[in-house]
């Protein structure tokens, strides 16, 4: 462990294994429904009828039996960005505030390594072990989803991949600046996992109801899947707004612990 | 000088003005290098009128310290006086509300990393990373200060009788104590900072804490070291400063102040003594007598008393070291004189 980048690697890899896996089985066995599903078409007037409502949640506006609209509905309009989103959530509120709850705080920072780059290292380690866990989701779905027989693109399935990547980083870098600023580990995860279902039902609710419309924007799961990764690719404008949104939310993280006294 | 709000610039959005303020920051940013060089001769640690309040609550009250080159500087104080707060801005991981603090010749926050490269330092409630090994969790704190001090680990290590090779849980809090004061020494800092740095050990480790300080005091190392418990220290410390609500009520040399600190001396005789044989004796305080035993206090050296028991035959004699109430009462005491 030659820095605090390494040394919070290692200390993310139980949770990473176990996460790894899991999220591997889960994209596997939708997987392996896929077949079945397919060739069920009465699936896609089922999924017709539902009410606006369900709908709206589940997302995505192709037919369900299709690959695109069974990932949409089974992987990426809720369960991935959630899973992604406890994830980066749990790893950005530890990061400084856990620190801080047991302590070690005063032993690293008597170190010679400023704030600033205690919070950028924590910060990449967080950011590499989101992003390979979708490595390891974009993997399954290009292995699995062969051996499924579902026809979609490479580009489109490491596009949605990207894309929930994108939105754990950034949940995960409101939790870190909230840790940095509170020095609060639970009520961190409480108020950024608020936000983030907030959020999503912002995204998911604002097309039904005329009041929320304008909102809409607000919410970072339309830059998530507004586009619809998984029909159109990745667009630089909605990942560009993703990946903005967390510079900012770092470098807030870097000058609000800056600022501020480390409790004891 | 430092300028910490830009929105004069973005109010007035005049050019002029921005270019203005971006120069008077240069200067500012300047000025602060010119800072953090130390300055020859400035005292390791010094504090001017350092106040601290959380709330309500005033955890230091103008406190001005100054520590000298070279020597080991006692800080004493019961718990919550104030001496892990001080000790923590010195740190920069906390602010003072006002006043300022100056290590190594700059002020804690900018002096940052390369002030930290010269220090080391012991947490007073100490906290590691208990699931790795000491000698992983050392080797990792070596690696954050480019590898100084990775190969005083082990004669370290050996020298407390620390075991690198468990985890760290499964150690008492003496030797996770050992972890503590092994990271701190490890680099050989021109200033080592010890916040409580006995509690918790053993007579014989802190015994060669001991000598590992008056070693580093040899080198020309500085160190200031915190306690509530006097005698914990006062073999170490050439001065000690005491403090009590955060204020600091006194600094003296340690001989100077043993000298002037009462003490209880109790003498058991073979047989009654005249109280009188004992009236008049320079230092002496206070005598009961009861049966064959005798009890003072005594002020300052005990030899008058010692001449005067001598006429008799003593049995046992035993002097007891004041304990830091005692030492406060005694020193409040002879304030009002002072």
């Amino acid at each position: 462990m030659r820095s605090l980048l390494s040394k919070t690697l290692y200390d993310q890899r139980r949770g990473l294994i176990g996460w790894g896996i899991g999220l591997a089985a889960l994209v596997a066995l939708m997987l392996a429904y896929y077949p079945t599903v397919r060739n069920s078409p009465e699936l896609n007037k089922f999924a017709r009828e539902l009410p606006q409502g369900v709908k709206a949640l589940i997302g995505g506006t192709v037919e369900y039996t299709s690959p695109a609209g069974y990932l949409n509905g089974e992987l990426f309009a809720f369960m991935l960005p959630l899973l992604f989103l406890v994830y980066g959530i749990g790893l950005g509120s530890r990061a400084i505030a856990g620190e801080e709850e047991r302590r070690t705080i005063d032993l690293l920072l008597a170190n010679p390594i400023s704030r600033t780059r205690v919070v950028l290292e924590k910060a990449a380690a967080a950011g590499l072990g989101i992003a390979l866990l979708g490595v390891i989701v974009v993997v399954v779905l290009l292995v699995g989803g062969r051996a499924a027989g579902m026809r979609i693109g490479v580009e489109k399935l490491v596009a949605a991949g990207v894309s929930v990547v994108l939105l754990g980083l950034l949940f995960g870098s409101l939790a870190l600046m909230l840790s940095s600023a509170t020095g609060a580990r639970r009520s961190t995860r409480g108020i950024a996992a608020a936000l983030g279902v907030a959020a999503y039902f912002l995204n998911a609710l604002a097309p039904l109801a005329s009041t929320l419309k304008p909102y809409r924007k607000l919410s970072p799961f339309y830059w998530y899947a507004g586009n619809e990764p998984l029909r159109h690719g990745l667009s630089a404008a909605h990942a560009g707004a993703l990946l903005a949104l967390t510079a900012v939310m770092v470098v807030a993280a870097v000058v609000l612990l800056n600022r501020r006294d480390i409790a004891v | 000088m430092r300028i910490t709000s830009s929105s004069c610039a973005r109010e007035g959005g005049s050019r002029e003005l921005g270019r203005r303020v971006a120069r008077l920051r240069r200067r500012a940013r300047a000025d602060r290098q010119v800072e953090r060089r130390p300055l020859p001769g400035a005292p390791p640690i010094e504090t001017e009128g350092l106040c601290k309040s959380y709330g309500d609550k005033q955890a230091l009250l103008n406190l001005d310290l100054a520590l000298r080159s070279g020597e080991v500087f006692g800080f004493i104080g019961p718990n919550g006086a104030g001496k892990t707060t001080t000790i923590r801005i010195l740190m920069d991981l906390i602010r003072p509300s006002s006043g300022c603090a100056r290590v190594l010749g700059v002020e804690p926050r900018a002096g940052g990393v390369e002030l930290r490269r010269r220090i080391g330092y012991l947490p007073g409630e100490l906290a590691l990373y208990e699931e790795l090994t000491p000698r992983r969790l050392l080797a990792h704190l070596s690696a954050l200060r480019a590898g100084a001090g990775q190969r005083s680990i082990e004669p370290l290590a050996k020298r407390l009788s620390l075991e690198l090779d468990r985890p760290i849980r499964t150690l008492s809090r003496g030797n996770k104590q050992k972890v503590g004061l092994v990271q701190a020494l490890m680099h050989e800092p021109e200033l080592l900072i010890l916040d409580e740095p006995t509690s918790g050990v053993d007579p014989l480790v802190q015994h060669e804490l001991h000598a590992l300080l008056s070693e580093a005091r040899e080198r020309g190392q500085t160190v200031l070291i915190s306690s509530h418990v006097l005698s914990e220290i006062e073999r170490i410390a050439d001065r000690i400063g005491i403090i009590r609500d955060g204020q600091l009520v006194v600094v003296d040399d340690m001989g100077a102040l043993k000298a002037r600190t009462a003490r209880q001396v109790e003498i058991h005789f073979s047989g009654r003594v005249p109280p009188s044989a004992f009236e008049g004796l320079p230092g002496v305080r206070e005598a009961r007598f009861e049966g064959d035993a005798a009890r003072f206090v005594v002020i300052g050296p005990i030899d008058a008393l010692v001449k005067a028991a001598a006429r008799f035959e003593v049995l046992t004699m035993t002097s007891r070291e004041p304990d830091l109430e005692e030492l406060f009462l005694t020193i409040y005491a002879s304030g009002q004189r002072a």
